[in-house]
C-alpha cells in the first residue's frame, strides 16, 4: 500500500510537472540546430521546406528542421511576448516591431543581415540584401518609432508576399458581355462603366442546375478590407506619394497633423468606392456580405461575378479550397479618373477620361509619350499607373532575441535573398520575394495565365504601396487605418443606414478630432 | 552523529512527513493560484494607470478618462456597445433563465418526447461553438433554408441579411444567445430538481397540488440556491460577456457589445486601455453582484434537504 502510494504520488509530480511546463514552453532552442517556424497561409506550406532543402545542398553539415503550420502565427506572439522560445526565425503575416521592441525587447536586431550579401554556398552576390530588395519595402523593415535604443536598427526581413489587385473571371466576363466585347478597365470610370454594362446585360450562370445572375463584383463580408487593395492605390494615384505617406505617418513635414490623415484623395477614393458597393448600383453580388472567404472564392470562380479583388496569393488557396477553375488574371490597380483634374489644377491641361485611357494603353504598350500630352503629364499618369499595393511589409521573417543560433539564421536568410532562394521562393509560393531584380528572375516551368499576369505586374514599373503601421501613433497610441468601430467599407456597403463617402470622411474626421488629444498624449 | 540521527528521526516523524506531503501537493494549486490569479489581476489593476508615451511610462488616470471621453461621443457607439451588453444579459440570463426552468421542468416531469427535447435542448452546449455559429450561418444565409422556407411560405423571394443587415443582425444573435444558452442552464437545474425528496412532491401531490403551484411554490424555493447561484454567476460575468460577436460580426452592423470592445482592443496589442475599461466595469460590477445576492438571498430562507 506504501509502496502504491510513494508510486502514485510520484506519478502526479511528474504529470504536474509536465502540466508546468506546457505553461512555459521550451525556454531556449538547441545550439547548432536552426529551427525555422512558418505560417501557412495562402502562400502554401513547402516553400520554407524547400528552401531548407536547398540550403542543406550547400551546407552539409548544417542541421535545420522546419514547422509549417496555421497556428505559427499564435505560436510567434506567446514567443515575442514571454521572451520563451525555441525557435530561431518566425515568417508571419505581420509582426508589430514597435510594440516588441519597446514593450519586450523580443525582437533580434538583424542589421547585419542587410550589410551582407545574399549567397547560396560559396557564391557571394556582389550586392548586398539591402540594396537588393525594393528600397520602397526596406525602409518598412527597421524599426520606425521613435526610442533612440532601437533607431536605424532592422528587425524584419521581408517574406513572400506579391501584389494585391483586382482579378477578372474572362470567362464570366466572356459570358456577361460577349467575347471581345469587354477590355480591361484602365480608369476608375471606365471600370464603373464595365460594372453598368455588366449589370444591364442581366446574365445567367448555371451552377449545379441553378441559375445564378453574373455581377460586376463579389467580395466576401470576412475581409471587406480587400477592398483597401483596390482604393489604397487611388489615394496614391490621386494624391501623390508623399501624400500617401504623410497619411500612413499622420504627419506632414514631420508633425503630426489630423489634415494627413484625411487627405482630400481619401474621399475622392471613397467616392469610386461607394459607386461601386453601394447597394443601390447593385454592382456587387447581393450574397457578398453574407459569404465567407472560401464562399466568395468559390462563386467567383463559378462566374457568379466577374471581378473580385485579392491578392496573388489567390490562386493557390483557391486550388485548395475549391473544385471550380476559370480563367482569371490580375489586372492593374485602374487609375483614378480625378486624377484628370489634379492634372489640370497643376499643369492647366484639360484631360477627359478617353484621354486618360489613351495615356494609359500608351504607357502599358511600353511607349514612351502619347499623342496630345506633354512629358510631364504622362510622366505623372505613368506613375500613377505604377502605384500597386502590397502586403510585402507585413508579411515578414524574424529573429527571436534568446534564439541562440542567430548566426545561422542570417547566414539561412542571406541564401534566402539569393537569386537561387528566390526561385525556390517563387517556384513553391509562385510569388516574388520583394526584389529590385523580379524582371530578370524567370519562373520555371509552365505557368498558369494568372501567375503569368501577376509576374507581369511584378516584373513591370510597379511602385508598391503599403499600409504601415511602423509610426508610434498606430502601435502605441492605437490608431488605427480607421477611426471609431465600423470599418469604411461596412459603414459605404451595408444594407441599412449605409453612408455615404462624405458622411463617413466626415464622421471619422469628427471622431478623428475628439480622440486626436488623447493619440497626442501618448505620442507627441 | 547526534545531530544527524535527530535529522533522521525529524523526518521519519509521520506527522512531519504527513505535512511536507500536503505542503507540497498544496503548492502547486498554491503556486498556480499565484502566478495566474493573483499576480496576473495585480498586474491587470497596474496596467489600468499605466501610460506608455514617447518619453517612456507614465502613471495616472489617463486611460480612465480616455474611456469616460470615448463614450460621450455618439460616434464611437460605445453607449450601444453597452446597451447590447445589458441586451445579452437580459436575454440570456433574465428572459432565458426562466424558460431553462420551465424546460428543465417539463422534462422532469417526462411528459411525451421529454427525451427527445432533452438531446435537441442540451445538443447546442454539446457542439463546439464555432461549428455551431457556422451551421447557424449556413441556416440564415441570403440563400439559405430559413430564407427559403420564407419565401415558400409568403410567395415571394425573401432575401434578409439576417447577420449583416442592422436591422437584424442583433436581433439574431439575441436569438442565438437564448437558443444555445439552454442547455448547460437545464442540466443544472434538472439535476437541482432531481435532487428534491420524491415524498415531498408526493405529498403536495396528495394535497391536490396543480403542476403550476407544485414549480412555483415547492420547487423554485427549493432549487432557490441553484438558481441564486446561476443569477449570481450571470451578474458577475455581465460586462465581460462579449456573446458570439467575434464569430459572427467582429462588431459590426451596430453588433458591438463592452465584452467585445475590450477584447478588440488587447487583440491590436494594446493592454493599458482595455485594463482601465475593465477595471471601470469590475467597480461597478462588483458592488451589483453583492447586491443581487444580498437581494437574491432574502427571497427564499435555504431549505435543508
Amino acid at each position: 500500500m506504501k509502496k502504491l502510494c510513494k508510486l502514485l504520488s510520484s506519478l502526479l509530480a511528474v504529470v504536474f510537472a509536465m502540466g508546468m511546463s506546457g505553461c512555459g514552453g521550451t525556454l531556449k532552442g538547441v545550439k547548432g540546430t536552426l529551427n525555422i517556424a512558418s505560417f501557412e497561409g495562402g502562400y502554401g506550406s513547402t516553400w520554407a521546406t524547400a528552401l531548407k532543402d536547398a540550403y542543406l545542398a550547400h551546407n552539409p553539415e548544417a542541421k535545420v528542421v522546419v514547422t509549417c503550420n496555421p497556428l505559427v502565427r499564435e505560436t510567434a506572439v506567446t514567443a515575442l511576448q514571454t521572451n520563451m522560445t525555441d525557435v530561431d526565425i518566425f515568417f508571419i503575416d505581420g509582426v508589430g516591431v514597435g510594440t516588441y521592441c519597446e514593450n519586450y525587447g523580443s525582437l533580434a536586431d538583424i542589421s547585419e543581415l542587410y550589410s551582407l550579401s545574399p549567397k547560396a554556398g560559396a557564391d557571394e552576390e556582389n550586392t548586398t540584401v539591402k540594396d537588393k530588395i525594393m528600397p520602397e519595402v526596406v525602409s518598412e523593415m527597421a524599426y520606425g518609432g521613435d526610442w533612440k535604443e532601437f533607431e536605424n536598427k532592422y528587425y524584419t526581413v521581408p517574406s513572400p508576399s506579391g501584389p494585391c489587385a483586382l482579378i477578372l473571371n474572362t470567362d464570366a466576363l466572356d459570358n456577361a458581355l460577349g467575347k471581345g466585347n469587354w477590355r480591361e478597365p484602365r480608369t476608375t470610370n471606365e471600370l464603373l462603366e464595365l460594372c453598368g454594362a455588366i449589370s444591364a446585360a442581366q446574365a445567367k450562370v448555371t451552377v449545379s442546375g441553378v441559375k445564378h445572375t453574373v455581377y460586376p463584383f463579389i467580395y466576401s463580408g470576412e475581409a471587406v478590407e480587400y477592398w483597401r487593395y483596390l482604393y489604397y492605390p487611388w489615394i496614391a494615384q490621386y494624391g501623390g506619394l508623399e501624400t500617401w505617406n504623410n497619411m500612413q505617418n499622420v504627419k506632414i513635414n514631420g508633425e503630426y497633423s489630423q489634415g494627413a490623415y484625411r487627405p482630400e484623395a481619401k474621399l475622392k477614393a471613397f467616392e469610386v468606392l461607394e459607386k461601386i458597393i453601394k447597394r443601390s448600383n447593385g454592382y456587387c453580388d447581393s450574397s457578398s456580405m453574407n459569404n465567407s472567404f472560401n464562399q466568395t472564392q468559390k462563386y467567383f470562380l463559378q462566374g457568379r461575378a466577374c471581378m473580385y479583388v485579392t491578392g496573388d496569393w489567390f490562386e493557390m488557396e483557391a486550388e485548395n479550397s475549391s473544385d471550380y477553375k476559370a480563367n482569371i488574371k490580375m489586372v492593374r490597380t485602374p487609375v483614378i479618373s480625378e486624377l484628370a483634374s489634379v492634372i489640370q489644377s497643376e499643369n492647366g491641361v484639360s484631360l477627359t477620361d478617353e484621354k486618360l485611357r489613351e495615356v494609359i494603353s500608351a504607357i502599358d504598350g511600353g511607349n514612351e509619350s502619347a499623342d496630345g500630352v506633354s512629358g510631364e503629364v504622362f510622366e505623372q499618369v505613368r506613375t500613377a499607373r505604377s502605384y500597386t499595393f502590397t502586403l510585402a511589409n507585413s508579411s515578414v521573417g524574424f529573429v527571436p532575441e534568446v534564439s541562440v543560433n542567430k548566426d545561422m539564421a542570417i547566414d539561412f536568410l542571406r541564401f534566402m535573398y539569393s537569386d537561387e532562394g528566390i526561385k525556390i521562393v517563387l517556384r513553391e509560393s509562385r510569388s516574388y520575394l520583394p526584389v529590385v531584380n523580379a524582371s530578370e528572375i524567370n519562373a520555371e516551368g509552365e505557368l498558369s495565365s494568372f501567375r503569368k499576369s501577376v509576374n507581369e505586374i511584378m516584373q513591370g514599373d510597379t511602385k508598391y504601396i503599403y499600409s504601415s503601421a511602423r509610426d508610434p501613433i498606430h502601435y502605441r497610441a492605437g490608431l488605427d487605418t480607421y477611426v471609431g468601430n465600423e470599418k469604411p467599407e461596412v459603414a459605404m456597403g451595408k444594407k441599412t443606414g449605409a453612408l455615404t463617402a462624405k458622411e463617413y470622411f466626415e464622421k471619422e474626421g469628427r471622431l478623428l478630432n475628439e480622440k486626436w488629444a488623447d493619440y497626442m498624449k501618448v505620442v507627441g | 552523529m547526534k545531530s544527524e540521527r535527530v535529522k533522521s528521526n525529524f523526518f521519519r516523524s509521520r506527522k512531519i512527513r504527513r505535512g511536507i506531503f500536503i505542503g507540497a501537493m498544496l503548492s502547486i494549486g498554491l503556486i498556480q493560484f499565484g502566478i495566474f490569479w493573483v499576480y496576473v489581476n495585480i498586474d491587470s489593476i497596474l496596467l489600468a494607470f499605466k501610460l506608455t508615451t514617447r518619453t517612456g511610462v507614465s502613471w495616472g488616470f489617463d486611460n480612465f478618462k480616455r474611456f469616460f471621453h470615448e463614450f460621450k461621443m455618439p460616434d464611437m457607439e460605445l453607449s450601444l456597445a453597452l446597451t447590447n451588453t445589458f441586451l445579452l444579459f437580459l436575454v440570456g440570463t433574465v428572459m432565458g433563465l426562466p424558460v431553462s426552468l420551465l424546460f428543465a421542468y417539463y422534462l422532469y416531469k417526462k411528459v411525451p418526447c421529454s427525451k427527445f427535447f432533452r438531446v435537441v435542448f442540451f445538443l447546442p452546449s454539446i457542439i463546439s461553438a464555432a461549428v455551431l455559429v457556422a451551421l447557424f450561418k449556413y441556416l440564415l444565409a441570403v440563400e439559405g433554408p430559413v430564407n427559403t422556407i420564407l419565401s415558400a411560405l409568403t410567395g415571394r423571394e425573401v432575401s434578409i441579411e439576417w447577420l449583416t443587415d442592422e436591422k437584424y443582425s442583433m436581433g439574431t444573435i439575441l436569438f442565438y444567445v437564448f437558443w444555445t444558452g439552454f442547455g448547460s442552464n437545464i442540466v443544472l437545474l434538472t439535476g437541482a430538481i432531481h435532487r428534491l425528496p420524491v415524498d415531498v412532491l408526493e405529498y403536495a401531490k396528495l394535497d391536490g397540488v396543480k403542476m403550476t403551484r407544485e414549480l412555483v411554490q415547492i420547487i423554485i424555493p427549493m432549487i432557490w440556491p441553484t438558481l441564486s447561484t446561476l443569477l449570481v454567476f450571470a451578474t458577475a460575468g455581465l460586462f465581460t460577456n462579449s456573446g458570439p460577436i467575434l464569430l459572427f460580426t467582429e462588431g459590426q452592423y451596430k453588433t458591438m457589445t463592452i465584452g467585445y470592445f475590450i477584447f478588440s482592443e488587447v487583440q491590436s496589442n494594446s493592454y493599458e486601455y482595455p485594463a482601465a475599461i475593465g477595471l471601470i466595469f469590475t467597480v461597478i460590477g462588483f458592488p451589483l453582484v453583492l447586491i443581487v445576492k444580498g437581494v437574491l438571498g432574502k427571497i427564499f430562507e435555504d431549505v435543508e434537504y
